[in-house]
């Protein structure tokens, strides 16, 4: 990059890296009690690399890092080292990982993510896909996610109550962190201690594989076996059964049915007859399919992975990645920005069409246009190269 | 709730502290290991003769070991851990743990619920017995209205579970933790699972022990006759490939075997091979005269081709032997040429050599120039 190129970079972000360093001296980062056992890193506005092997052993040191580099996101590792700092893994002195999980709208079947297509080199725009940009030839086009529908967060957070519910009552991890991604999804986080932390990649996996359903098995869960004579039919699962039964039965209680049989799966001490049992199988096949959680399993594979600060700002959208205490009340809206109070001024620097970010219907707009939008919309768009903001009007 | 219970060491060897268990009974700790080694003892000759019936019978063996005093069972397993980890075979290994398991196994069948918690405790498992059908589902309702339940009687902790079935056990459905009965953290199993799962702990156990050592002068002569009994490669097989190599000049780095050094077509059948893909003749021929000729052990080369279909441990063996010049006509069989393997279809890129081998030796050369660690890989 030339001197020219990088000073217009830093000019251009020069008001968000200002309202994010305000953000970070408030001091909103939840650390955990280890912080010195964590490897930090950052990404910077004027770069896409990533500044690795970092570690602080207080807040304080940490902070002031954050004053110096005002990073767009800041991660620690889900693991803890003896030597965080170190360069290579190797040395680096492996001590055991957290379990973590994470959830994103955009990966589970029936979420609509509203996307353009832009070319980096004319700026030129469109919603309908595109591979060579119509105004000026170019091969460079690149896709962005403007927004995503309120379904997909409505989604997410089924799945997320899904998972919170197979970790605690049928793995038995009663503690865990639900976070806002500050994008699209959410992270859960499940503190390890001792032994416990030190489970492998494969044995990982096999967590993954239980909530997601991997390897599942109609006849074993309805133990199959034991009705194949034809004056017998698989029983309906319990609640408290366990495993893929317990989940199946929370989804068949969803549903539409007859009393007895919802006392029945509720572990009352009644039996419903021989005709309503068969009369459900076919929802129950419905459940197991809907039983199944959409989770990224790399995140939770990968035993040195590196996740968002809780409290930090997430650099693709300008939100706080902050924890949500009760999923079923948690809103998708602007006050998850640390910015929603303020007005700015922005330039579009990419038409858009119309749409609805942030609960908020904007555009369509063109390139040139100039508007007024709330702190926590310009931020959204700025962050994702649609627009530039040139000023705030408080 | 608070009684003791005796866990018999004759039935459990791998519970032993060896060096408690030898203050105990010989007032000596594993500092004085040879002791046990003294050919007026019997423990190597218990040790050997377990040895040989395993490798001749399998599983069978377990059938004719009769159960012996403590000293006899814990001092005689020992020192079979110590031939297995001078022997350093994969496949000796496997066979001998398997069996003992097995063993191991048959004993469990016959103990208190309370007892296989407590031999489960000593494997750092935590495992709970919650008695007669401690856990009742119903699995199926008849159409008179009668249930049909399912029992368990065990409960071990999830993470213990995944630990121990992670390994090899949780490739079958039936083990998957997707298709078990977890609760709050405890995955409930009937007795039958229960003591195939800590068949399955113990034989983890028993391998995290085997540890390659060099032979100790007391075993030397004892581990060669052992080595020619379960015919592994002798040194002379090594010399042979030496010399054809010479003959075709080419030397290639022998005993370490570097994957990503194989030249693409030789890389592809490899991981048909090792993904159980059936091979055509052919690429059978291709791999196991590409291994040969680089040197790779003929027990390492017999354990990939385990992975075939079709495998049959004889056959497969007598066919290596005869490809790398040990029966028959004694003749050592090269690779195909890259020519041949064009006209079978088989090449899969333009290497610019005539044989697969010489595109190994370069790739070898070039990570050799370009790589630290290769260094130490070309020697031997």
């Amino acid at each position: 990059m030339s001197p020219q190129e990088l000073s217009d970079i830093s000019e251009k972000w020069k008001i968000i890296k200002d309202l994010f360093r305000e953000y970070y001296r408030k001091r909103p980062l939840k650390l955990p009690q280890d912080l010195e056992l964590r490897e930090i890193a950052i990404q910077v506005f004027d770069s896409p690399t990533y500044i690795r092997h970092k570690a602080f052993q207080t807040p304080d040191q940490l902070y002031k890092f954050i004053y110096l580099k005002i990073p767009r996101h800041i991660y620690y590792s889900s693991a803890k080292y003896s030597n965080p700092a170190a360069p290579s893994m190797d040395e680096k002195g492996w001590l055991g990982s957290d379990l973590v999980f994470d959830i994103d709208a955009d990966h589970i079947p029936g979420c609509r993510q509203v996307h353009i297509y832009v070319c980096k080199d004319c700026k030129y725009s469109s919603s309908y896909k595109i591979s060579k940009c119509p105004n000026c030839n170019s091969n460079n086009i690149e896709i962005i996610d403007l927004s995503l529908d309120d379904l997909c967060i409505d989604l997410a957070k089924n799945q997320v109550g899904l998972l919170i519910h197979a970790l605690d009552v049928e793995l038995g991890f009663s503690n865990f962190s639900i976070y806002f991604s500050g994008h699209r999804g959410f992270h859960i986080h499940v503190p390890l201690e001792e032994e416990l932390a030190k489970l492998s990649s494969d044995e990982r996996r096999e967590i993954v594989d239980y909530l997601k359903g991997v390897g599942l098995s109609r006849d074993l869960i309805l133990f199959s076996s034991k009705s194949r004579t034809r004056k017998a039919t698989p029983a309906l699962p319990r609640i408290s059964n366990g495993g893929w039964r317990t989940r199946v039965s929370r989804i068949m209680l969803s549903k539409d049915l007859k009393k007895e049989l919802e006392m029945y799966i509720k572990n009352m001490d009644i039996l419903p007859s021989y005709k309503d049992m068969k009369r459900y199988l076919k929802d129950l096949n419905e459940a197991l399919e809907q039983g199944k959680i959409y989770l990224d399993e790399k995140v939770t594979i990968d035993t040195s992975r590196l996740i968002r600060i809780p409290g930090s700002l997430n650099g693709k959208a300008g939100l706080i990645v902050i924890e949500v205490n009760d999923i079923e009340s948690f809103r998708f809206n602007q006050e998850l920005s640390p910015f929603n109070e303020i007005m700015m001024r922005v330039r579009y620097e990419t038409s858009i069409p119309q749409v609805k970010i942030l609960g908020m219907s904007i555009g369509p707009r063109h390139r040139g246009d100039y508007e007024v939008l709330p702190g926590a919309i310009a931020i959204w768009l700025a962050l994702k190269d649609i627009c530039t903001v040139l000023g705030i009007t408080r | 709730m608070n009684s003791k219970i005796y866990i018999d060491l004759a039935k459990y060897p791998f519970l032993a502290d060896l060096d408690i268990f030898m203050k105990e009974r010989l007032g000596i700790g594993t500092e004085s290991l040879g002791i046990l080694l003294d050919p007026t003892l019997p423990y190597i000759d218990i040790a050997v003769k377990r040895f040989k019936e395993i490798m001749k019978l399998g599983e069978k063996a377990i059938h004719q070991m009769k159960l012996l005093s403590a000293e006899e069972e814990v001092f005689s397993f020992y020192i079979l851990l110590l031939i297995l980890s001078t022997l350093n075979n994969k496949r000796v290994t496997e066979r001998v743990i398997t069996a003992f398991a097995k063993r191991f196994s048959k004993f469990l069948e016959d103990e208190h619920g309370k007892t296989l918690e407590a031999i489960a405790e000593s494997l750092n498992i935590n495992l709970k017995y919650l008695g007669p059908c401690g856990k009742e589902l119903t699995a199926a309702i008849t159409v008179n209205g009668v249930e049909i339940h399912i029992c368990y009687d065990y409960a071990v902790h999830v993470i213990d579970y995944i630990k121990i079935v992670s390994k090899r056990l949780s490739q079958s459905i039936s083990w998957k933790l997707t298709n078990q009965i977890v609760y709050k953290g405890w995955v409930y199993l009937d007795r039958h699972k229960t003591i195939r799962f800590l068949e399955e702990a113990i034989a983890l156990k028993i391998y995290s022990s085997i540890k390659p050592i060099e032979p100790i002068p007391e075993l030397t002569d004892l581990i060669n006759n052992l080595r020619k009994y379960v015919g592994l490669t002798t040194p002379y097989v090594s010399k042979r490939i030496e010399i054809k190599h010479e003959k075709i000049g080419i030397e290639l780095p022998k005993e370490i075997i570097n994957v990503n050094a194989f030249p693409p077509c030789i890389r592809n059948i490899y991981e048909l091979l090792t993904s159980g893909s059936n091979l055509s003749h052919q690429q059978r021929f291709a791999i196991a005269t590409f291994l040969i000729n680089i040197g790779m052990d003929l027990d390492e080369i017999l354990e990939l081709f385990k992975h075939t279909p079709d495998f049959n441990e004889k056959v497969a063996r007598y066919q290596i032997e005869h490809l790398a010049g040990l029966r028959g006509s004694k003749k050592k069989y090269l690779p195909y040429s890259c020519e041949t393997m064009k006209s079978l279809g088989m090449c899969v890129s333009e290497c610019n050599v005539k044989n697969p081998l010489i595109a190994y030796l370069k790739n070898i050369r070039k990570s050799k120039a370009g790589g630290e660690k290769s260094e130490n890989n070309a020697k031997e």
